[in-house]
């Protein structure tokens, strides 16, 4: 078989598995699009306009989701950077590793909002459950993040650094930071914006936030009130992104 | 004191425990001198420098590296990778200062906080490879020329007795590899040793005394370097 009709082949039975799957869950159901369309449209136009005279209820409430998304990122960041270091083959390597990678690997398999519940039940309603679940979560996320980032630092200044005789501790410090610090604050700011984001679905169970008003309007209908609590989420998270990707800007390496 | 500072004897490397990528090497190197090392692509030239820093152990045979003073403490080899190995967020200054790190035990340095003897070592140096004036720079802006004076200053730094030089000028024009090379005899002076390898017969015909040369990991001559040309290379290796 030539290049071409393997290629072709390959094709064609990637695209078989797609439209099967398309096809088992729905998306050829006409009648069920249809109607599903119409509902989308008669929601779409509740939403509008917004019910602006929420803005300050609101306000309050988004600074908490800041105040937990904040606060549960700052804890995930600290506590994943040793946990990414730890889980590097090139820094700690070996049975270490492995032990990390599979304790990340456990956490990582309970969403969030699973970890918020486990929480509420724990402490109670508030924000407290809210935060530890983000930070739980945030820790699983970035430390896999972070030890991929710590492996793909070059090995060829891994080793003109070694060769000097520094100390592992020193060679972290000096050389395994600086050259991913890209990577870092990068994934610290899409940890802090998604956590932003999470923290909105956390008060649908109770874990305090903007997220309680939401499922609140959700449950009496009052979609142009939910619509002024989207438009404040989405204004947060372009705020996170603009100031993240100027710090990045400003104080970061350029690629060469 | 001993007249070598590096001997290798009977070296053999294999990565797999199979397959080695070095075969039986033998080698001297007299204090002072300046060795080249050349050889094609993938001949071995590049495992054999990183044995005698020890970043790898051979598979068989012993490697020597002497120092002035007996056994040459690793930290006391100076070594410029190809790519030359520098953290590019950092600037020309921190990168020179981390060829300081192994020799000072002080915990401020963890935290950037150098004695001020060694900042002034470390602003001599660059000064010496000719790029004081952009020590506050970040690697990154640097141009190829200016990162090698950067990764001499470095290897400066850790007062080295010894240098191995990693095909390091192979990716500059002529002209600036001269100069690199130029400076690099001036600050080796006559007690430091230094290995080079290059794909450039010229260079290790004009900076270095003798020239190995290396094919599918076997030595296969050494020669002096003033008779090296591409005749007697081309000879060497039918």
């Amino acid at each position: 078989m030539n290049y071409y009709k393997g290629n072709l082949l390959s094709t064609a039975i990637f695209s078989g598995i797609v439209l099967y799957l398309a096809h088992s869950v729905g998306f050829f159901d006409i009648n069920k699009l249809a109607s599903g369309s119409k509902n989308l449209i008669i929601f779409s136009a509740d939403l509008f306009p917004p019910d602006f005279s929420v803005t300050e209820t609101l306000f309050y409430s988004t600074l908490e989701t800041i105040q937990m998304a904040l606060l549960g990122t700052i804890i995930g960041f600290v506590l994943a950077l040793p946990l990414g270091l730890m889980g590097a083959r090139n820094i700690s390597g070996g049975i270490i590793s492995a032990v990390t990678r599979f304790f990340l690997a456990a956490i990582r398999t309970i969403p969030a909002l699973l970890w918020a519940i486990i929480f509420v039940v724990a402490f109670g309603l508030g924000p407290l459950p809210g935060t530890l679940g983000l930070a739980i979560y945030s820790i699983g996320y970035m430390s896999k993040l972070y030890y991929e980032a710590f492996e793909a630092v070059d090995r060829e200044v891994i080793e003109a650094v070694r060769a000097t005789g520094i100390s592992r501790l020193k060679e972290i410090r000096f050389v395994i930071l600086p050259e991913s610090m890209n990577h870092i604050l990068s994934q610290l700011f899409f940890m802090f914006e998604y956590n932003v984001r999470s923290s909105a679905i956390l008060g649908f169970v109770g874990a305090g936030g903007i997220g309680f008003y939401m499922i609140s309007y959700i449950q009496l209908f009052q979609y142009q009130k939910l619509t002024t609590a989207i438009l404040l989420t989405l204004a947060v998270v372009l705020i996170i992104d603009f100031v993240g990707s100027r710090i990045r800007d400003r104080y970061l390496a350029q690629p060469s | 004191m001993e007249e070598y500072a590096i001997e290798l004897n009977n070296v053999w490397y294999s990565p797999d425990g199979n397959h080695y990528t070095l075969k039986n090497i033998d080698l001297k190197v007299r204090r002072g001198a300046c060795l080249a090392l050349i050889g094609p692509s993938g001949s071995g030239k590049t495992t054999l420098l990183k044995i005698i820093t020890r970043l790898i152990k051979p598979s068989n045979g012993f490697v020597i590296v002497r120092g002035s003073n007996g056994w040459l403490e690793k930290h006391r080899v100076g070594y410029i990778p190809q790519q030359l190995g520098l953290v590019r967020s950092l600037t020309a200054l921190e990168n020179v200062l981390i060829g300081a790190h192994s020799r000072i035990g002080y915990i401020g340095t963890l935290f950037s906080v150098f004695p001020k003897k060694e900042m002034k070592l470390a602003l001599e140096y660059l000064d010496m490879a000719g790029i004081s004036h952009k020590a506050e720079r970040k690697v990154y802006t640097l141009s190829g020329g200016e990162r090698q004076r950067v990764a001499i200053a470095r290897a400066l730094m850790q007062d080295p007795e010894i240098i191995l030089a990693d095909e390091f000028v192979s990716n500059l024009d002529i002209v600036t590899a001269r100069e690199i090379m130029d400076m690099m005899k001036r600050v080796k002076g006559t007690d430091m040793s230094l290995i080079i390898t290059t794909h450039d017969i010229n260079l290790a015909r004009y900076y270095s005394e003798t020239t190995v040369i290396i094919k599918d990991g076997i030595k296969i001559a050494e020669i002096s370097s003033n008779v090296l040309d591409h005749n007697k290379v081309k000879e060497v290796f039918a």
